[in-house]
């Protein structure tokens, strides 16, 4: 039942229209005024790289995917979200860099569980020299 | 032979359209070299180069998302508004539990929709399209979003592995004529009961009739709907601009275009499959998505999919200038072809192992 | 703040226990400080029990129930549990429970049992002490979060990876000293560097690696033995700060935000300056985390502690000796054990018992102990009473 409720199948923030005041991640109760009953909010990239590492070890659950990159993204100030990160150059990526949330498999436990979907990052598309 | 009259469609356009192909390519050569056969003659006979193969973290769904928020792009809708999604595919990752929902969610669609789980070998998607438009005629809905993706299933060593591809092709149709960047005039469908290519229950992978799967199943219900498509619309082959028909392999789609008198110029912009293989319920797709990356205003389209088992689909459209503008909005199929990446046999293999 | 007394320390070796379960290790740790001490089982009044994977790796939970009866007795018995700070958030709960006046004689055991589980598995629990809802479930493992803070502030300050393997080298070294610590050899910066990588730029000898162990010490009110001719020694000011979970939430990744405000709280209780700390137990998790700190701790500014451990200031000859224990990399981290053995180590030092690593003349220590990947932070400021 948790990946159902805790799905990231997309940055979710909550928003305070009294306070106007925005929260991420989302949260149940306005920590300035004390309601509930806050506004659910998409919260939308492209991101920028804050940092990165490659996860040579994989955890249980991510063995045969090592080695894949993991990082923070930030998608606005104050709004961060860790996530892998793939399709990079590993010589040529930078913190810094504009980056775009893709639709992926996250993980499966076995061959008879939900499959956990969510979003990892890749470089926000770029047109090659010549191309229409 | 029962031939109807067709009803052209009053009110039924595309106002957006997306086509999603997965990174890494893998030579016909290099599956051709391991298995052992002689340098070349597989690839020059099928007529592809290679053929795309998705990430280990890839599948039907993921392709379908990505292919959908491109079509989204372009249409410049709020996915609420979606009233129905089909998804078309024989890869579908779960037998039970629709991926048409996840679908839905991942886009920001719901939950006031109708959702739906297609599967005709490679032709689910363009079903879908019918659906969509039915919908639409009758005023259910207001938009609706039909894809056909697949991670196309082979056994490794059998020929159908110099073929299988993946992709994923989103479209979505509405019903106000001033959004409109093709209007969808007719559709129509053939079918069938014959076992040329299937996949039993719990079977790992497809089996299919060898040469059967020619004459008898692709050329004959291709052929054959067509003919009934063009009779009961009152239209004639050399109507259309562009052409696009299912792609297995480079040599099917030309003999089909001789033999129904089509010119090379009439077929050559939806030609994907020389890039990227056969993505079965995204082929003929795929290919529209190249045509209408490229066509001009005012050009008539034909689209004739074809799925085993057997049936065909068949549809024509014209585009409008809204088209040329509109199609901006979204990467076009150049970039996912560009963005290739090759990768060798191992490697291909450890794709298709994780997750 | 009124000292608190270490009665008696007590650890088992730190290191691959096949044959010990958890509360084997648990009753050695426990027992070793009660003879230490010189009082008897039946003087304590209540256990504290710091662990943060007993669940996760053996099943266990209700860890107080567990140890007390183990130790054949019926007192109260509580299980803390702060990630890797668990052991010195045990510490720190049970001298609140001792200033509050309740109980006057208390066990704080850290204990942590790792290898019942395979490498990847312990990993993945170890996510627990993170954001596992938002770290855990995309595959990060601690290293990489850790590894993240490097790249930062390696691009930031200019630090070399072979700054980093400094730290390693200089805490191995230590623990050649140390009997009890799970790697008692010296590396040597070449062998670090050729490490194999675990999450880039770490390498497998920039990370603390999986142990067994446990940590104890009895703590009181006042002296309580006659006999005990063991030199004082007190825990003087301790401080227990929280910050985000996420690393994503975090301020500024290159910052132990929460041991910064930790340590001013502590020194203040303390009433005593930074500069009269002779040495400190420092919370090495990863090369990058002793580095990272230090700085936060105040020892050095913003991108100086590299250069300081490379010319040998953290050494044990230097002016600040840091981790004479080995460290969490060298001596070993037993998760929920390392901050009890951080109490464990000053004590010693404090009392001239270090025998080969001993730091001269040390009267005040400090120990650093933090949860996550800094999401908690525990300081204590230990002090030697009698002078000799």
């Amino acid at each position: 039942m948790r990946i159902w409720r805790e799905n990231g199948y997309h940055f979710f923030g909550s928003y305070c229209s009294k306070c106007q005041k925005t929260y991420f991640p989302k949260r149940e109760y306005c920590l300035q005024c004390g309601e509930n009953g806050l506004e659910k909010i998409k919260i939308h990239n492209p991101g920028k790289l804050i940092s990165f590492s490659v996860v040579r070890n994989a955890p249980a659950g991510f063995e045969g995917q090592a080695p894949y990159v993991v990082g923070i993204v930030e998608l606005a100030p104050k709004i961060r979200v860790s996530a892998q990160i793939i399709n990079v150059d590993l010589k040529k990526l930078k913190i810094g860099q504009k980056l775009i949330s893709v639709f992926r498999r996250i993980s499966v436990a076995d061959e008879e569980s939900v499959i956990s979907y969510g979003l990892k990052f890749q470089p926000a598309f770029q047109r090659k020299k010549g191309s229409k | 032979m029962y031939m109807k009259k067709l009803k052209k469609l009053t009110r039924v356009g595309l106002v957006g359209y997306g086509g999603y192909v997965p990174r890494f390519r893998i030579k016909i050569d290099e599956i051709a070299q391991v298995w052992g056969k002689e340098d070349g003659k597989i690839s020059r006979g099928l007529g592809i180069r290679e053929k795309s193969v998705p990430d280990f973290d890839e599948d039907a769904v993921t392709m379908a998302v990505e292919a959908g928020k491109i079509a989204l792009m372009r249409a410049g809708i709020e996915p609420e508004k979606i009233g129905a999604v089909f998804i078309g595919s024989e890869s579908h990752p779960y037998a039970v539990k629709p991926s048409a929902t996840i679908v839905a969610e991942a886009l920001g669609i719901g939950p006031d929709y109708l959702a739906a789980d297609l599967e005709f070998a490679c032709k689910a998607g363009s079903a879908g399209i019918q659906l969509v438009a039915a919908l639409l005629e009758a005023g259910q809905i207001e938009y609706g979003l039909a894809i056909g993706t697949d991670v196309a299933q082979s056994k490794k060593g059998d020929e159908l592995e110099y073929t299988a591809g993946a992709g994923a092709g989103a479209f979505i149709l509405g019903r106000k004529s001033g959004e409109f960047l093709a209007q969808i005039d007719y559709f129509s469908s053939f079918s069938s009961n014959t076992p040329d290519f299937w996949r039993r229950n719990g079977a790992d992978f497809p089996s299919h009739g060898g040469r059967f799967t020619g004459e008898m199943a692709y050329f004959r219900h291709l052929e054959e709907g067509i003919k009934c498509f063009l009779e009961g619309s009152e239209q004639k082959m050399t109507d259309f601009e562009e052409i696009i028909f299912h792609m297995p392999n480079l040599k099917f789609p030309l003999k089909l275009g001789q033999r129904l008198g089509v010119k090379e110029k009439q077929l050559k912009q939806g030609l994907i499959v020389k890039q990227i293989g056969n993505p079965y319920s995204a082929s003929s797709l795929l290919g529209l998505c190249q045509v209408l990356d490229k066509v001009r205003k005012g050009k008539k389209i034909l689209l004739a999919a074809y799925g085993s088992g057997a049936g065909a689909d068949i549809l024509s459209m014209r585009t409008r200038s809204l088209l040329l503008t509109k199609r901006k909005r979204g990467p076009k199929l150049s970039y996912f072809l560009e963005q290739k990446e090759e990768i060798d046999y191992s490697q291909y293999l450890r794709k298709g192992g994780y997750l | 703040m009124k000292p608190i007394k270490i009665l008696g320390t007590g650890m088992t070796k730190f290191g691959e226990h096949w044959n010990k379960s958890l509360v084997d290790l648990a009753e050695e740790a426990g027992m070793k400080a009660v003879k230490d001490s010189n009082l008897k089982l039946k003087d304590l009044e209540a256990i504290f029990v710091g662990n943060m994977l007993s669940a996760s790796v053996t099943g266990q939970e209700h860890l107080g129930a567990l140890v007390a009866e183990r130790l054949g007795s019926k007192i109260p018995a509580v299980r803390i549990e702060g990630a890797c700070a668990s052991g010195a958030m045990a510490v720190h709960q049970a001298c609140l429970a001792i200033a509050s006046g309740h109980y006057q004689k208390v066990l704080v055991i850290g204990v942590e049992k790792m290898t019942d589980l395979s490498t990847a598995e312990v990993n993945r629990a170890l996510m627990g002490a993170s954001a596992e809802a938002e770290e855990g479930v995309n595959g990060f493992t601690f290293a990489s979060l850790y590894a993240l803070m490097a790249r930062v502030y390696m691009e930031k300050y200019g630090l070399k990876e072979k700054d980093l393997a400094q730290v390693a080298v200089k805490n191995h070294a230590h623990a050649s000293l140390n009997p009890l610590a799970q790697f008692p050899f010296k590396v040597s910066l070449k062998q670090v560097l050729e490490s194999p990588l675990v999450a880039d730029p770490l390498k497998v000898l920039d990370c603390s690696g999986i142990t067994d162990g446990a940590a104890a010490v009895v703590l009181s009110s006042r002296p309580w033995t006659v006999d005990n001719k063991q030199i004082s020694v007190s825990i003087i000011g301790n401080s227990l700060i929280s910050d985000t979970l996420s690393l994503s939430a975090r301020g500024e990744i290159t910052e132990q935000e929460a041991t910064r405000k930790a340590v001013q709280e502590a020194l203040r209780m303390a009433g005593i300056k930074l500069k009269e700390v002779d040495l400190a137990e420092v919370h090495d998790c990863f090369t990058i985390a002793e580095i990272i700190s230090l700085e936060s701790l105040g020892f050095f500014k913003k991108g100086e502690a590299g250069k300081a451990t490379a010319r040998g200031e953290t050494s044990l000859n230097g002016r600040l000796p840091v981790n004479t224990s080995g460290g969490l990399k060298a001596c070993g981290h037993p998760v929920g054990a390392t901050g009890v053995k951080q109490i464990v180590e000053l004590a010693l030092q404090l009392r001239g018992q270090a025998g080969k690593r001993q730091v001269k003349n040390a009267r005040i220590g400090l120990a650093q102990n933090i949860g996550g990947s800094g999401s908690t932070a525990v300081i204590h400021i230990l002090e030697r009473e009698n002078h000799v």
